[in-house]
């Protein structure tokens, strides 16, 4: 009996184990850079898969590259801006889908869908196009305003499902009580669903913040790149620097995975909206 | 009484709502900015390449457009290349959707057992990681992952074998499964989150009453699990095909459709036609063709889950 217990726990023991060494090895690219952005940039690359010493020379490097910091302000300010964007536009909507059943509800949901399928090769050239008659190329405008229309039919999912879980006699209590329609979204609902619009934002910022083909079609100065272009055409650009490279890769990248890690409870709900809706 | 479907899917009374509610108007006031952001920056440029794709314009001068009719769609259809890269988007695509969903089930399947809780928060938080990175930095590392000096999977396999390497993006005849594969990592989180999502809402009852009956762990995700999921696996399937189609990051700062043309997807072919050889109106046909094909795919999809 009692060795039987003992066997049942080692084997218990032996999963966990298996199943976390499977994680570690489905998350060893991502592991393998945080550790290389500590490598030693004299030390060849041949030398082994673990850094002999881990060093903050690369980060030191990163810094005064003045090119760098100045696409990391970029990113960040067009980011913020297409996420603030996003949202006084998707608030509104959000509460239309939650709060009213209009004709065209359904079919408006689902033209919310195409717009994610939507090729973005196709948006690029046109908007290319466009931007260029009217003087916006190589601007942050249009970025600002691409990153916000991509991530609406995400942000207005994620917000609706949101309204949908609060109760509409709250509203209508105030509305009751003499405030006006306005004046019970603002002072009662959206105080109580600021986590979630918090989370909204921060998934927008992330997503705005990690584009990509906009970013690099739309923008030739190098005083106003952004941050994904950078990193792709890092070989090119400096030769052969690729401690350079990943060190950029993991400043990019690891902020960006804490908020992400934090948030994921509150985005999921608009999400598997998005698909189900589908 | 007049029932309505209101909130969270539940049956409200319509007494219960305010009058003003019941007014489509105010409705459509709300969402009414959203619907002009999407006309100005998404129908409307779509617009715009439509009426592209039925002009020509010289090489260099994409404002100098003269009407065409159908010419650049007929020239799209006879591209030499065309099959090749049809049927490259096709095994880049179907084989990234399968991957994620396999993986993605098969993690949710995991993260939902009867684990310690704490241990599948900490699995859950490592699993979820590369959707948050970038696709720049995704495609970047994973370049280096297969760069023939810095790799680290290819010091590991020549220490084995001197003679083993580990280069899948420089051959022919791995690169497209390469690019398979960097998409699986990158997205399988997204699959796997939505996946698990869709198993919590399971009512439990279902497995213990099966479990009373004795069906064992495979036969309850057989004829349980799968079953109940099975609209939410065809929607993330059929929206994981057409996005993939048009993706355009991981095969252009990947391989830039190389070496030989042999990641050459439709999104790498219609952007170099674009920005490369700035024959827009021949771009804008490829792209026209292209979304076409993806909202009758949906449309179609959509009505026969409907119909069930």
């Amino acid at each position: 009996m009692n060795a039987k217990k003992v066997w049942a726990g080692f084997t218990n023991l032996f999963k966990y184990i298996s199943i976390f060494i499977f994680v570690l090895i489905w998350i060893s690219p991502f592991l393998w850079m945080v550790m290389t952005s500590f490598r030693d940039p004299t030390e060849p690359f041949s030398s082994g898969v673990f850094p002999q010493n881990y060093v903050l020379t690369n980060y030191a490097a990163a810094l005064k590259r003045s090119g760098l910091m100045i696409a990391f302000w970029n990113s960040f300010k067009v980011a913020f801006l297409a996420s603030i964007v996003a949202l006084v536009v998707a608030i509104p909507a959000g509460y239309g889908f939650s709060r009213y059943r209009f004709k065209g509800h359904s079919a408006m949901m689902v033209f919310l869908i195409i717009m994610k399928t939507l090729p973005g090769v196709l948006l690029a050239l046109a908007i290319f196009l466009i931007a260029g008659k009217v003087g916006l190329y190589d601007t942050h405008l249009p970025l600002i305003l691409i990153n916000a229309m991509l991530t609406l039919p995400l942000s207005i999912w994620n917000i609706r499902t949101i309204f949908d879980g609060v109760n509409i006699e709250m509203e209508e209590a105030a509305m009751v009580d003499g405030c006006t329609q306005l004046q019970a979204i603002i002072r009662i609902l959206l105080p109580i669903t600021t986590p979630g619009m918090m989370a909204t934002l921060a998934f927008v910022f992330l997503l705005s913040w990690n584009e990509y083909l906009f970013a690099t079609t739309f923008i030739s100065s190098p005083d106003k790149v952004l941050v994904p272009p950078v990193i792709a055409g890092y070989v090119g650009q400096f030769a052969a620097d690729y401690n350079g490279l990943i060190t950029a890769s993991v400043m990019a990248s690891v902020p960006l995975i804490i908020i992400f890690v934090s948030i994921q409870r509150y985005i999921v709900g608009g999400l598997s909206m998005g698909a189900v809706k589908g | 009484m007049t029932q309505q479907t209101g909130v969270i899917g539940k049956k409200i009374p319509r007494r219960k709502r305010l009058k003003t509610r019941s007014r489509d108007s105010l409705g459509y006031q709300f969402i009414s900015p959203a619907m002009l952001f999407f006309t100005v920056i998404a129908i409307f440029p779509t617009l715009y390449v439509v009426y592209l794709s039925l002009h020509t314009s010289p090489r260099g001068k994409p404002n100098d457009l003269t009407f065409a009719w159908f010419a650049n769609y007929i020239e799209a259809f006879q591209t030499p290349a065309l099959k090749a890269i049809v049927s490259h988007t096709l095994i880049f695509s179907l084989g990234s959707s399968f991957l994620h969903l396999l993986f993605g089930f098969l993690f949710a399947l995991l993260l939902n057992s009867k684990m310690n809780r704490r241990f599948l928060t900490v699995c859950r938080t490592m699993l979820l990681t590369p959707w948050a990175i970038s696709p720049a930095v995704v495609s970047m590392v994973w370049r280096l992952l297969a760069h023939p000096d810095i790799s680290p999977i290819g010091y590991l396999l020549s220490a084995i074998n001197p003679e083993w390497s580990f280069t899948p993006l420089a051959s022919t005849d791995s690169a497209l499964i390469m690019l398979t594969a960097i998409n699986t990592w990158h997205f399988t989180p997204f699959y796997m989150l939505l996946l698990l999502a869709g198993m919590q809402a399971i009512n439990p009852e279902l497995y213990e009453i099966s479990r009373i009956d004795g069906a064992n762990w495979f036969q309850r995700i057989r004829h349980i699990t799968v079953p109940l999921l099975r609209r939410l696996i065809l929607t993330l399937l059929l929206f994981d095909v057409l996005t993939t189609a048009v993706y355009f990051d991981l095969p252009w700062i990947t391989t830039r459709g190389g070496p030989a043309g042999a990641t050459e997807v439709l999104s790498t072919f219609t952007y170099k036609q674009a920005f490369m050889s700035f024959d827009f109106g021949f771009a804008a046909a490829i792209s026209m063709v292209l979304f076409a094909v993806s909202i009758f795919l949906s449309i179609f999809v959509v009505s026969l889950m409907e119909r069930e």
